[in-house]
């Protein structure tokens, strides 16, 4: 089982979907949640956090810094190389996703999703960073 | 209804569409949201059991609303019904989380249906729906894990045949097959229970293949994507054309051709008496049509099945007020608008860039032709009408006149070609179909009982 006591950080450039998915991970048990609406932001955030944030969940098409940007950022930095990333994409964006995994995303999530689906995109996450 | 009201939640839903809903909304507890995301993510208690949306909330596509809404209300049927076809995926709305989507008005029918249905598996059966059952699918003798009943349009009741747990003896399902009743009506909430009879029972049977009551389900959900595609999709390429040509051709090898010769008059009657919406219309006249065509000797199953496909979708380029009526509601204004249904099915078929056989384009463009000569949109006269276009005008008006109309009895096969000859047989100017065609077919119906249909308002 996957640590809730983590903190998060949910991004998405829709208000609406950014509540959604943080809803979603206080009903899974995370009580740590911050949001930011784009790359940029969500890229200031994780650099100034204290403690440092300990999964991203990410939407993919963003204005400014893409979800895939970020996660090429956070790759290329030694102190986020290791950060669990999540990817949420829109069922028409399903075929790009093996580049956000060559990217270094840990996993992805299809829009819209649900409380036992994100639980088992986050166990297959922690099952593959040997968790 | 006593102890737990049900909620549905609308949001941003048009006026028109509230309106076309407001007897299903008099069973229920109604929220109105509209135009708002905010109130979507605020906690609504109690939490909606059906959430029925419009197409726009500022700033939200519609596969964001779906994608917002589903994951808000993870449980909850959400419908999506709009007005405008432009841009209208109902393939794609699908899968961003919609339960379903309706064009309107087209879909009128289908959107108060799966909505009563909605409340009616909300309810547990406390709200009562009904869905029809094909009686063959349902094997004399055996437990009935549903309860059925038979509806009688005359009167529209429902009257109990059998309650969950019984069964229905042989010498009761050959009295209302003789009968002119092909369904019997299960209660909505418990078809879930009709389906694992069914499958069980074509599985003991050795057939893998699916009950009739399900192939008909199929042909008509079929026919609303491929309508609805036909309309919808803005892009007219030559490749969209043979794509949407290729999905007909399926519809009607896999629904409409497949079955016995033996059966024939079996799946003539597995047509009659369903409500009417312009889906099941058309894929029970593509059927009646092949059907009429096989045991006429009259062209092609295959090219009469795909004519009666896309006949009437010329009809969606009606303004919406039109579309709603049958022909004898129609002012003479309305009428002349709708006398150019025929020439408009065809132009869509070439503006789609769907090439069929010219002899279907034919039988599309003639099928309103009559053969004293007073149809339209030519008025051609006899046999300058092709005899595509005869089985075809045929078909469309058999599945009219078989139709269930609330407050009317139904008609049976035999009743309704006797009917027509009746009309037509004293009076010229009612000579609207050739009389050696309504002969034959005569011929094909077995005669009517008048014994069983006298006894069916028991049945």
């Amino acid at each position: 089982m996957f640590n809730t006591s983590i903190k998060v950080l949910v991004v998405d450039d829709m208000m609406t979907m950014r509540k959604l998915v943080s809803k979603i991970c206080k009903e899974i048990g995370f009580t740590n949640l911050m949001e930011a609406a784009d790359g940029v932001q969500a890229w200031e955030a994780i650099q100034n956090s204290n403690p440092p944030v300990g999964l991203v969940i990410s939407d993919w098409n963003m204005p400014n810094c893409s979800g895939l940007d970020l996660a090429k950022r956070l790759r290329a930095d030694s102190r986020y190389k290791d950060t669990p990333f999540l990817m949420v994409t829109a069922e028409a964006e399903q075929h790009q996703v093996v580049e956000a995994l060559k990217a270094g995303v840990d996993n992805y999530v299809v829009k819209p999703f649900n409380a036992a689906t994100l639980t088992e995109k986050l166990e297959a996450v922690h099952k593959k960073r040997g968790g | 209804m006593s102890n737990s009201p049900l909620n549905i939640l609308t949001v941003g839903l048009e006026e028109e569409i509230s309106k076309l809903l407001s007897d299903v909304f008099s069973k229920v507890n109604v929220m109105k949201i509209s135009m708002d995301m905010d109130s979507i993510l605020a906690d609504i208690t109690p939490t909606p059991g059906l959430v029925i949306s419009g197409p726009a909330i500022a700033g939200f596509p519609a596969n964001e609303l779906a994608q917002s809404l589903r994951m808000q209300f993870p449980e909850a049927p959400i419908f999506l019904c709009c007005v405008a076809r432009e841009g209208f995926e109902r393939k794609s709305f699908i899968k961003n989380g919609f339960t379903d989507a309706f064009l309107m008005p087209m879909d009128i029918t289908n959107l108060k249906t799966a909505v009563s249905e909605a409340l009616a598996v909300l309810s547990k059966g406390e709200i009562r729906t009904y869905r029809p059952v094909k009686i063959i699918d349902v094997e004399p003798g055996s437990e009935l894990d549903f309860e059925t009943s038979i509806f009688l349009p005359a009167n529209q009741k429902y009257v109990k045949l059998s309650n969950a747990g019984d069964s229905l003896d042989a010498a009761r399902v050959e009295k209302i097959k003789k009968s002119k009743f092909s369904s019997i009506q299960v209660p909505s909430d418990q078809m879930k229970n009709f389906y694992a009879y069914s499958a069980k029972r074509l599985h003991q049977m050795g057939e893998g293949a699916l009950s009739t009551t399900e192939k008909k389900e199929k042909l008509t959900l079929a026919v609303r994507d491929l309508i609805s595609g036909l309309f919808t999709e803005q892009a007219a390429s030559f490749d969209a054309g043979q794509a949407m040509m290729k999905d007909c051709g399926e519809i009607v090898k896999s629904y409409i051709l497949q079955g016995a010769d033996n059966e024939w008059y079996a799946r003539i009657q597995s047509v009659l008496g369903e409500r009417g919406d312009s889906y099941s219309h058309s894929a029970n006249v593509s059927t009646l049509a092949a059907l009429f065509s096989m045991g006429l000797g009259i062209g092609k199953p295959e090219d009469l099945a795909l004519a009666g496909l896309l006949h009437d979708i010329g009809i969606a380029e009606l303004p919406a007020e039109i579309q709603v009526l049958e022909p004898d509601q129609m002012s003479q204004e309305q009428l002349e608008a709708y006398k150019k249904h025929p020439e408009a099915s065809v132009g869509i078929i070439k503006s789609r860039k769907i090439v069929v056989p010219e002899i279907v384009m034919k039988a599309i463009l003639q099928h309103h032709e009559l053969y004293n000569g007073t149809g339209y949109p030519n008025g051609f006269f006899g046999d300058r009408i092709c005899k595509e276009a005869q089985v075809l005008s045929l078909a469309d008006k058999f599945d009219y006149l078989t139709r269930l109309k609330e407050g009317q009895p139904l008609m049976t096969p035999s009743q309704a070609v006797d009917h027509l000859r009746a009309l037509q047989v004293n009076d010229p100017s009612r000579i609207h179909y050739n009389p050696e065609l309504l002969k034959k077919l005569m011929t094909l119906f077995p005669q009517p009982q008048t014994q069983s249909q006298a006894g069916d308002q028991q049945a």
